[in-house]
């Protein structure tokens, strides 16, 4: 599996090599809900976020010990890019062979398009994908000091769950409280109301935390695209803050079985009784 | 009405639930004092599905004839119980996956909450987890098909294996089968409809000796023609549950019932309606007895009508090309059973044929402005409902009038 290496000097804003680009493509998976990303890259990786109505937004963090090589010349670098170009680049190989197809990234800085070479048992491609103007992202303010109720789990019961809610409902309703029913996923759709327990002494809780009771409403096609991360995940983090701000952590296992993450931050439906504006 | 069932036997429910959902649009959920019962029939009411799961299935089971916690409905029925109807996707919500069932499922509380009015369905899994469902149901009259399981004179008790094989050897788009019996042997073959001259059609046909049957026996020779598409839903259930089948029938026209049960446990009727012959030498009878309950509007009857004017049709129906009626054919008939009963099908009409005897060939109406296939016919399954509750009741009454008819 050789590399193809530029003959020129490499100058390049950006230049990173990767023995096998599934271990990017799956990460990339999990925040793949859009069609456009936006990428950060500082010298300790690369973050690609993804939103959507400005209510919630994924991030995959990609750490620069993923690389076999990793080299950034600026103190940091954002473009955007259409993320299905990307993810068709990656795999164009085809993603279910045995082997791995081997990818050197390249950008120049601003302006350019970020190249990428992939090679396969000899069979070399190019690809060239344009980048774009990079919008400004959403910032949800969400720290760890105002976190309230945390809670880590096996990612299986998660996904069950997440893979059985009823579509029919418009919200999603989370309770975490240090009572029961501790850790509750609501649905009130057309065909009833149901909901899914999980008891904080449960096997499946890795760590429970809960200062107080809260219970918020997100909505639930937003919330959706994060079944895809929870589908890829081992473990999930699920966090609450004082605004009732959520933040879902997924810890993923790549090929090499490094440890990547993916957030996801959603805002809740805000009641209209009190305030004219909903939290959007 | 309280109910528990244990982990062995939720994955059995479930898959009860899937089958009755491939076959109606709602589910008849009627406790009774001897166990759960659960039906449906399909828009078409040519199939009905009745499960009866006895006490012994549940952990624990609570039933109340006369319950406070009906409210108005108890006014209405006279104190036999509560009985509703949920639709078919409610109840699939929350038996949605059969490998997550079987893996995580310990045990299913099925309560009903009177207050709320809603039938509560909470799933106790591995790990602690609880899965509740608040599902909203309505109210309903109990369902119940008018068949004579015991009067068949044609009766074929086989492994559910048997009968799966036979149908996987059938292409997964055919619609109906045709069963001929003699007492030397079964042969299956699928049904095709002449008015579909499309000759890419691939028929196929498999013959039966009698010693494949646990149980073989034939006092009429028939053919039988019914849906194959509620007879793999069917065998889908006998899969999971294991037991042997039987095929109680008569000739074309009358209903086609395969019932399974393991004793003490649980008891399945499926009632299938199956396709007149016009063949003069077999089924001259069962035409005649089909029609009558059938309405006029009903497309099938007419052609039969007009067919047996013509007293030209020798059998087997099949081959013999519709071409001759060209100016009444119509085309769609692909699945003579899938038509539907037009909604005018009278409850007084049904309300005749109480009994499963054949009646009178006068008794055909003979007003047919409609079209329709030349040699098929729908038996529809009759549904009255029943204020007597077990299986094989033959005398009924009218249905409620408030009740949708399956539509």
């Amino acid at each position: 599996m050789v590399l193809m290496t530029q003959s020129e000097e490499e100058n390049f804003a950006l230049s990173a090599s990767i023995d096998n680009a599934r271990n990017v493509s799956h990460i990339l998976k999990a925040v793949h809900f859009k069609d456009t990303a936006t990428v950060f890259a500082t010298e300790n990786g690369l973050k690609v976020t993804v939103e959507d109505s400005k209510c919630i937004q994924a991030n995959a963090f990609i750490q620069e010990q993923v690389f076999q090589e990793y080299v950034i010349r600026e103190d940091s670098i954002t473009f955007r890019i259409n993320l299905d170009i990307l993810q068709e680049c990656l795999s164009i190989f085809g993603s279910s062979s045995p082997s791995t197809t081997a990818m050197r990234m390249m950008y120049n800085g601003y302006g350019t398009p970020l190249v990428l070479t992939l090679e396969e048992d000899g069979a070399v491609t190019d690809c060239s994908i344009k980048t774009q103007e990079p919008d400004q992202t959403l910032d949800f303010e969400f720290s760890a000091a105002n976190v309230i109720n945390k809670v880590i789990m096996k990612a299986e019961c998660l996904k069950e769950a997440f893979n059985e809610l009823d579509v029919t409902s418009e919200v999603l309703q989370i309770t975490m409280s240090p009572d029961a029913p501790y850790f509750r996923l609501a649905t009130y759709g057309l065909l009833g109301q149901s909901h899914n327990d999980i008891p904080k002494d449960s096997s499946m809780v890795e760590y429970f935390e809960c200062g107080q009771t809260q219970s918020n409403r997100y909505r639930l096609n937003l919330l959706k695209p994060s079944v895809k991360a929870v589908n890829l995940a081992n473990k999930v983090c699920i966090r609450m803050d004082h605004r009732g701000f959520l933040s879902l952590q997924y810890m993923i296992k790549n090929e090499n079985a490094q440890v990547c993450f993916v957030e996801y931050y959603c805002c809740p439906d805000e009641e209209f009784e009190d305030d004219n504006e909903p939290a959007m | 009405m309280k109910c528990v069932l244990p982990a062995v036997n939720v994955k059995l429910f479930a898959k009860a639930v899937h089958c009755l959902a491939k076959i109606g649009s709602e589910i008849y959920f009627e406790p009774l004092e001897n166990g759960l019962a659960l039906k449906t029939v399909n828009s078409s009411r040519s199939a009905y599905v009745c499960f009866l799961f006895h006490q012994p299935m549940f952990q624990t089971y609570e039933y109340e004839p006369t319950s406070s916690e009906n409210g108005t409905l108890s006014e209405d029925v006279e104190s036999d119980g509560f009985r509703c109807k949920i639709a078919v996707k409610t109840m699939l919500q929350v038996f949605k996956s059969l490998s997550t069932i079987e893996r995580s499922v310990e045990s299913c509380d099925i309560n009903f909450d009177g207050e709320n009015c809603k039938l509560v369905f909470q799933l106790k899994c591995r790990h602690g987890i609880t899965k509740t469902h608040h599902l909203t149901y309505q109210e309903c009259e109990s369902l119940q098909a008018v068949f004579a399981k015991d009067l068949s004179p044609n009766i074929l008790k086989c492994e559910h294996k048997l009968l799966t094989d036979v149908a996987a050897n059938f292409s997964t788009g055919l619609e109906e089968i045709s069963m001929c019996v003699t007492p030397c042997q079964v042969n299956l073959k699928s049904f095709v409809n002449e008015d579909d001259e499309n000759a890419k059609i691939m028929r196929t046909e498999m013959t039966l000796n009698p010693e494949e049957f646990s149980d073989f026996q034939i006092g009429v020779d028939t053919e039988v023609t019914f849906c194959l598409k509620d007879l793999r839903a069917i065998l889908a259930f006998c899969d999971v549950a294991g037991t042997t089948l039987e095929m109680h029938f008569e000739i074309g026209g009358k209903p086609l019932i395969i019932s399974t049960e393991q004793e003490h446990y649980f008891r399945a009727n499926f009632v299938m309606a199956t396709v007149a012959n016009d063949e003069d030498s077999i089924s001259q009878q069962a035409e005649k007895s089909n029609n009558v309950n059938f309405s006029s509007n009903t497309r099938n009857r007419s052609r039969t009508t007009a067919s047996r004017k013509h007293g030209s049709h020798a059998a087997p129906p099949r081959k013999i090309s519709p071409k001759k009626k060209s100016s009444t054919l119509n085309n769609g008939h692909r699945s003579a059973m899938k038509m539907p009963v037009s909604k005018e099908v009278d409850l007084t009409t049904c309300e005749h044929e109480i009994s499963p005897e054949i009646p009178d060939q006068n008794q055909m109406p003979v007003d047919d402005p409609e079209h329709s296939p030349p040699f098929k016919r729908i038996r529809s399954v009759f549904f009255e409902p029943s204020q007597n509750l077990p299986d094989h009741s033959i005398v009924v009454l009218a249905p409620d009038s408030d009740d949708d008819m399956g539509n």
